[in-house]
Parts: structure tokens; C-alpha cells; sequence
């Protein structure tokens, strides 16, 4: 059923303000919608900044979590506590943050350190502290670069001349040289030098030897390193209480939230706009209430030109489906909810492309365990709780289809492998069957708003159209041209008595539909071809039709995987290693098998819903109803008894 | 073995290899391309794996002909039929459908695959709409599947 919506028009004083935003936040029942000219109810700039570090910071601790058990708890978190800033808990913020700044620092110091050991690793054995190659009086020293292969030349080029020549380490540049001339043999030595490839270095004049720097470096390095694991340390001890951060995150989001409620000011007042649902009316006035005394308050119906938000509410066992219209279109106010006929076809029509016992109970197991042990919230409840539900109807056809893992024990209805045909008419049955439901909805909505003869002219004719047809198909082609008068064990003889009406009811509904298709037409040339246009439309709802084919494919496709493991793992059995070999057959190619198998019958049931089913009646564009509410991300509950939370 | 039964075998494996290739072309174009969805956006793994998936069930179809008509043949077990050279034909010419849509249209619904993983990289609540888009390149395939298959069963 679709909520319908109240807008809700609100004066109140401006110092109640704050009071009231709290308290319609709390209570999580108003939508307040931006107003021209409006503003926002603060400025939210600084809750966002500090949200952003707290997620930042969360990102972080989560390297240094523990892993966290197969089993999550409900995390409640009593209002009082959820309601109140605590300081701490930003201290705890900034203190997380400087420790990773910090360890950033150190292994940038780090890195610089090890480029300066690599950068003097090559004059690690030059025995003269570096000022001391400032030179002397008489002698120059250079150091610098050769290639391995022209240091004999140069080595020769110094002694001849009477310097001296010392090789030192390999660096990436080449044999690293320490040259010693005298003053006055020195340019012409260099010139030479330079000539066979020396590249000079000018090393930093310090106070020290080479192998000093680099020890001393070493020792930095080291010590970094044990500072690092000391802060990474303290960081895990954060991990281990990052709790806190999520609570501070789910927070300052919802402060935000509330921040950024759109509403106009003036001197003395303030005011606000926005939906409300029909049935919350009173929650919500109890909510002002509780918030002040003087305040102004009108509820009224949206107007033609107005968008309110969709709410859909149905039963339990509906919900869950929701989430697959959802994701086509949410409904707009002038739809249909679409989810209650919607949930079960979708329900019925995934039970029989999986069709299997087993792994209807495989399925019924693992999703309720899922649920049980990883308590999902949002989207990933409401899809789990939708495979729980379908692995009953999974069950159901498995026990009509007589499928066991792939083993057929004593079919009920058919058996897909062997009553192909069967099976097919079976789905070309239930899609008329599921397309029929659509034009009723259709019809229903006509009615809904009065215009009968339209639910008459447009939706009835063609319910007849295909009655007939599908009447026709069981009691004489399919009898004539496939030679079956039964579907699988399901005896059709029944209908031989209604093969009379087939004709009339083709023939009724095209003539009411090329009588009156064509009534909205201007001219009379579209008044009389109007039918036989809509008539040629009879090839679209056999396609419509035709496509629920796929459910026989798929549903074969998953029997005969299951066949062929079960044939694989037959044929290496007899050996205690084949018995072994076979269980990993089973166990492998079932669980493949299960998996593809939900994937095809989720991703094609939901097209059938989307194009076959919805397209006969369903409009959607509506938008989501998001109440000013506590966002909550890592909460999953607030210790009160009237708040209402969105989940996220 | 008769030449009838060996082009019926020539048969299913045609349609087990072209519905494999085809697959296996397909799942890898979308698979780069999840790839680099998830390399901005890791959170988006389950969504895009998804659509990833889909030009994967081509490959099963090809297999699936290609088990029946062994199961046909009598070739798991049991005394494989000696087919005449026509019944043969026969069987190579059922297999086609599978064979060359299976190939093709799971490479064509690997493109709408890498557009719709490109669209959930944007605007990730829209991954369904793209699954639906997909799928729908799919149907030609199932309805090759069953024109293979109740051609195979028909012989």
C-alpha cells in the first residue's frame, strides 16, 4: 500500500527552533523539503569537516583491527549517550591523527636518511674526514665517478703524472675514485681525466668521516623504526577502542543532518514545510509538542502541481521484495503499490528457476544463518530475508519437479529433463498467468479512479484475448500439434470442457477492442484503424508471453549442472580416494551450481518483473521518503522507545 | 564409429567451444573494466562482480547442448547410437543456434556489461538497471538454448 502524504506547514518561535529540529529529528517522521528563498537550519560546514576526519581516522584504524569474528553484535547506544558531544572522544580524534602524522614523518625521515646512505655508500672506505678534502698547500683532492672499464687508463693518467689514485666502492654511477695532484700537474691531469669519462662529485665538507655519517644513520634509521612500532602500538590500542570514533562519525552525521534541515527565517519566526506520512500525524504532532507550546501547525493534502515522497507499506513478507522495485522505479503517488502482486511472482517464479530440494534447503540454511550471525541492516537485510523467502518456493517446486541435488526422486508435477514441452507450455501458463495480474492491477487503477468503461475497453478485452488463447493452445494445438494432452502428470482434460468458449472469448475481446480503441481518436480515419492498431498489439503480449521461456531454460540449466556433477562424481567413485575425490565434486560443482544458479534466476525473474509485468501497468518516478532522522551507520540502535532511525 | 556419430560429436563440441569462447571473451572485457571501477572505488566489488557475471551464462548454454546430446548419443555411458550421416547433420545442425548466438551475443552483452559497470561506477544504486539492460541481450541466447535443446530432443 502506498502512504498517502500530508504536507505539513509549521510556524514556530525562533528560539524553539533547535528544541524542535531535536525533537522531529528524534522522533524521525518529518521530511522537510527546501523552500524558496529558504535557508538551512545552521551551518554544517564544521560537522562535515570533523565527519570527514573521523572517517579518514576510521579508514586508518581498521588496518590495525583485529579481525573481526564470523559473529557481529548489535551495537545499541543509549540516547543520552548518543545526544551529547563528548570532548573525549575529539581528543581521542586529534591524538589519532598526530600518532599517524607523527609515524608519516618518521618514514619520510626515514626514506631521506636511506637516500643519504646510498648516496655515500660508495666512499664508505675513504680513511680522511670530507673537510679534509678541501685539500692542502700543495696537493688537490678530487673525487668523483669512473666507468669500471677506463680505470686502469686513469689510474695510469694519475700515477704518471705523480698523484696519487685510490678506488673506492661501486656506485650506480661507477667506480667511485678519490684523485690526489699536485697543485701545479693538477689542470692538466683533470683535463685528461675528463676526457676518458671521470665525472667529478664534490662531496659535503663535514666534519667527519664517511663511514661515521653512515653509521650514525643506521642508528637514526633503527631508532626510528622502534619509535614507529611504539606509535603503530598506540594506534592498535586506538583500533581497539575505535568504537568510540564510530560513534562520534554516526554523530556528527546526524548533527549535520540536522544542520542542514532546509527552513525559512524570519526576525521572530521560523518556518518549515515539508511531508509527513497520513499515518504519523500524530507521532509527529506529538513531537512538536514535546518540543514547546506555541507553534502553528497546518496539515493539508498535496496539491495536483506538489511531488510527495513514496512510502510503501506492506506485511512483512512483502517488504523484502520491495527493495527489487525499488531499484526499477520507487512508485509515484498516482501507481499502484506494485508489491504485493509483485512479491509473489517474483517469490513463485525464483522458486522454479532454482527448483531444487536441496538447494532450497542450502539456501534456507545459509541466508538464515547469514542473517542470524551478521545481523545486515538496509538493503543487504532486506536481499537476504528476499533468498530466505524464496528458498520456500525453491523447495516447493524442487518436491513438484521431484529434483534432489540434481537426483530426481518421484516428480510430482514434471520433470524438466524428460517433459520438456511440458515444461514449456507449464511456462508459457504461468507468464500468462503473471501478465494477466498485470492488466488486472491495470484495470484496478482505472476503476480506482472511476473510469470503468476504460478498465472495460482496454484491459478486459485483451484478459479475454489471451484466456482464449491460452485456452486454445491447451485444449486443441497442443493437444494436435505435440501430441500432449497433459502437462507432465498434470491431467488437462478438464479444460476439454471450456474448448467452446475459446473462440467466443478471442472473438469478444477483439471486437470490443476494434470497436473502441480508436474512441480518443480526433479524426474518424483514427477512430476506425484505432482498433486495428491496438489489435497489432496482440504481437507484443505473445512475445511478453514467449519470454517466459526463460524460466524452463533456466530452470534446465540448473538440473542438468546438477546431473553432470552428480554423473562426474558417480564415475571416480569406488576407491577410498574416489569416494574422497567425488566429495569434492559434490561439494564444488553444487555450490558453483547454486551460485550461478541464484545469480540468472535474480538478475532474469527481476526482468520479467521489470519489462513483462510492470510494463502493463507501472509508471514509477517517485521519490524516496527520508525523514529528518538519527543517520546510522555503525549504530545499529538507539536505546529509546520513540525514536525511529533511518538505517544506513 | 559411424561418420553420422562422429559430426553429431563435432557438433557438441562446437557448441560447447563457441559458447565458451564467447563467455570467456565476454567475462574478461567486463572483468577489465570492473577492475578499474575498483581500482577508484573498491566498495563497489560486489555490484560490479555481478555484472561482470552475466555474459558467463553463454558458456553454460553451450555446455548444457553439448551434455544433451552426449546424454542423446549415449556417449556417458552405455553403447554410443551409430547415427547414419544425415542423422548426424542433424545433430550438428541443432547445435548451431547455441553455438554461433551463444558466441555472439555473449561478446555483444559484454559491451552493454562494460557500459552498465561504467554507469554503477557513477551512480552506483543504478547497478540494477544496468543488470536488467544486460540481461536483456541474454534473452536471444536463452532462445537459442531452447531452440538447441528441443531440436536435440526432437531428432
Amino acid at each position: 500500500m502506498i502512504v498517502p502524504m500530508k504536507k505539513a506547514k509549521l510556524v514556530v518561535m525562533k528560539d524553539d527552533k533547535d528544541e524542535l529540529l531535536k525533537s522531529l529529528q528524534k522522533a524521525g517522521v518529518f521530511m522537510p523539503i527546501p523552500l524558496p528563498e529558504g535557508e538551512t537550519a545552521g551551518d554544517a560546514a564544521q560537522e562535515e569537516a570533523l565527519l570527514q576526519r573521523a572517517e579518514k581516522s576510521l579508514k586508518l584504524l581498521k588496518k590495525f583491527r583485529e579481525k573481526e569474528g564470523l559473529v557481529r553484535s548489535e551495537r545499541v547506544v543509549e540516547e543520552e549517550e548518543f545526544t551529547k558531544l563528548d570532548p573525549l572522544r575529539q581528543a581521542m580524534l586529534s591524538e589519532i591523527e598526530e600518532t599517524d602524522m607523527k609515524i608519516a614523518e618518521l618514514e619520510s625521515e626515514n626514506e631521506t636518511l636511506t637516500e643519504q646512505i646510498n648516496y655515500f655508500l660508495p666512499w664508505r672506505d675513504l680513511d680522511i674526514r670530507l673537510s679534509e678534502l678541501s685539500g692542502t698547500k700543495h696537493s688537490v683532492f678530487h673525487t668523483g665517478f669512473i666507468k669500471p672499464a677506463r680505470k686502469d687508463d686513469l689510474a695510469l693518467a694519475v700515477l704518471e703524472a705523480g698523484g696519487e689514485y685510490k678506488e673506492l666502492g661501486l656506485g650506480a654511477d661507477g667506480l667511485a675514485i678519490l684523485i690526489v695532484n699536485y697543485v701545479h700537474d693538477d689542470a692538466e691531469v683533470m683535463e685528461k681525466a675528463k676526457a676518458l669519462g671521470f665525472l667529478e662529485t664534490n662531496l659535503p665538507r663535514e666534519e667527519r668521516f664517511v663511514s661515521e655519517i653512515i653509521s650514525e644513520n643506521e642508528d637514526k634509521i633503527k631508532e626510528n623504526l622502534k619509535e614507529i612500532e611504539r606509535l603503530q602500538a598506540k594506534l592498535e590500542e586506538f583500533a581497539r577502542e575505535s568504537e568510540k570514533i564510530e560513534v562520534l562519525n554516526d554523530q556528527l552525521a546526524s548533527i549535520g543532518a540536522l544542520k542542514k534541515a532546509p527552513l525559512k527565517m524570519t526576525l521572530e519566526t521560523v518556518y518549515l514545510e515539508g511531508w509527513v506520512r497520513s499515518d504519523q500525524t500524530d507521532k509527529f504532532k506529538k513531537a512538536i509538542a514535546r518540543a514547546m507550546d506555541l507553534y502553528d501547525l497546518e496539515l493539508v493534502d498535496p496539491s495536483p502541481e506538489d511531488k510527495p515522497p513514496t512510502y510503501t507499506k506492506n506485511n512483512p513478507l512483502v517488504t523484502p521484495f520491495e527493495a527489487i522495485t525499488d531499484m526499477f522505479s520507487r512508485p509515484s503517488r498516482y501507481d499502484v503499490d506494485p508489491n504485493p502482486a509483485m512479491s509473489f511472482w517474483f517469490w513463485m517464479i525464483f522458486g522454479m528457476m532454482m527448483g531444487d530440494v536441496g538447494y532450497g534447503l542450502l539456501m534456507f540454511v545459509l541466508f538464515l544463518v547469514l542473517i542470524k550471525i551478521r545481523k545486515p541492516k538496509g538493503d543487504s537485510l532486506k536481499l537476504f530475508k528476499l533468498l530466505l523467502y524464496s528458498s520456500i518456493t525453491t523447495i516447493f517446486w524442487g518436491v513438484m519437479f521431484g529434483s534432489y541435488f540434481g537426483y530426481t526422486i518421484n516428480p510430482i508435477l514434471l520433470e524438466p529433463m524428460n517433459n520438456l514441452t511440458d515444461y514449456l507450455v507449464f511456462s508459457f501458463v504461468i507468464g500468462a498467468l503473471h501478465v494477466i495480474t498485470g492488466i488486472l492491477l491495470a484495470a484496478y487503477a482505472n476503476i480506482r479512479e472511476g473510469k470503468w468503461l476504460d478498465a472495460l475497453f482496454d484491459q478486459l478485452s485483451w484478459i479475454l484475448i489471451i484466456l482464449g488463447l491460452m485456452l486454445l493452445l491447451l485444449t486443441s494445438i497442443m493437444p494436435s500439434l505435440l501430441g500432449l494432452d497433459s502437462i507432465g502428470n498434470l491431467d488437462l482434460s478438464f479444460l476439454q470442457k471450456l474448448e467452446p468458449a475459446a473462440l467466443p472469448l478471442m472473438i469478444t475481446g477483439a471486437a470490443i477492442i476494434l470497436l473502441t480503441a480508436g474512441r480518443n481518436k480526433k479524426n474518424i480515419f483514427g477512430k476506425v484503424f484505432g482498433g486495428f492498431l491496438e489489435l497489432y498489439n496482440i504481437t507484443g503480449y505473445a512475445s511478453d508471453i514467449l519470454s517466459y521461456s526463460r524460466i524452463m531454460a533456466l530452470s534446465l540449466s540448473t538440473a542438468i549442472i546438477a546431473y553432470v556433477m552428480n554423473i562426474l562424481a558417480e564415475m571416480v567413485m569406488g576407491s577410498f580416494i574416489g569416494y574422497f575425490v567425488a566429495a569434492v565434486i559434490y561439494l564444488i560443482g553444487h555450490v558453483f551450481n547454486l551460485v550461478m544458479g541464484l545469480l540468472s534466476a535474480y538478475v532474469h525473474d527481476s526482468r520479467l518483473q521489470y519489462i513483462e509485468f510492470f510494463g502493463k501497468f507501472y509508471e514509477g518516478g517517485g521519490e524516496k521518503f527520508v525523514p529528518l532522522s538519527y543517520k546510522l551507520k555503525y549504530i545499529d540502535q538507539i536505546q529509546d522507545q520513540d525514536a525511529k532511525q533511518e538505517v544506513y | 564409429m559411424t561418420e553420422g556419430l562422429l559430426i553429431a560429436i563435432i557438433g557438441a563440441a562446437v557448441a560447447a567451444i563457441l559458447g565458451g569462447l564467447g563467455s570467456a571473451i565476454g567475462v574478461q572485457m567486463a572483468g577489465k573494466a570492473s577492475a578499474g571501477v575498483c581500482s577508484e572505488n573498491p566498495d563497489l566489488f560486489g555490484k560490479v562482480l555481478i555484472l561482470q557475471a552475466l555474459p558467463g551464462t553463454q558458456g553454460i548454454y553451450g555446455f548444457i547442448v553439448a551434455i544433451m546430446v552426449m546424454i542423446k548419443l549415449g556417449l556417458l555411458g552405455g553403447s554410443p547410437a551409430q547415427l547414419s550421416t544425415g542423422e548426424g547433420w542433424a545433430y550438428f545442425g541443432a547445435c548451431m543456434p547455441i553455438a554461433l548466438i551463444g558466441l555472439i551475443s555473449a561478446i555483444l552483452q559484454a559491451r552493454t556489461a562494460v557500459s552498465a559497470i561504467h554507469m554503477t561506477a557513477k551512480q552506483p544504486e543504478a547497478s540494477a538497471k544496468g543488470m536488467t539492460m544486460t540481461a536483456m541481450v541474454e534473452t536471444y541466447a536463452i532462445l537459442a538454448l531452447l531452440a538447441s535443446i528441443l531440436l536435440v530432443l526432437g531428432l
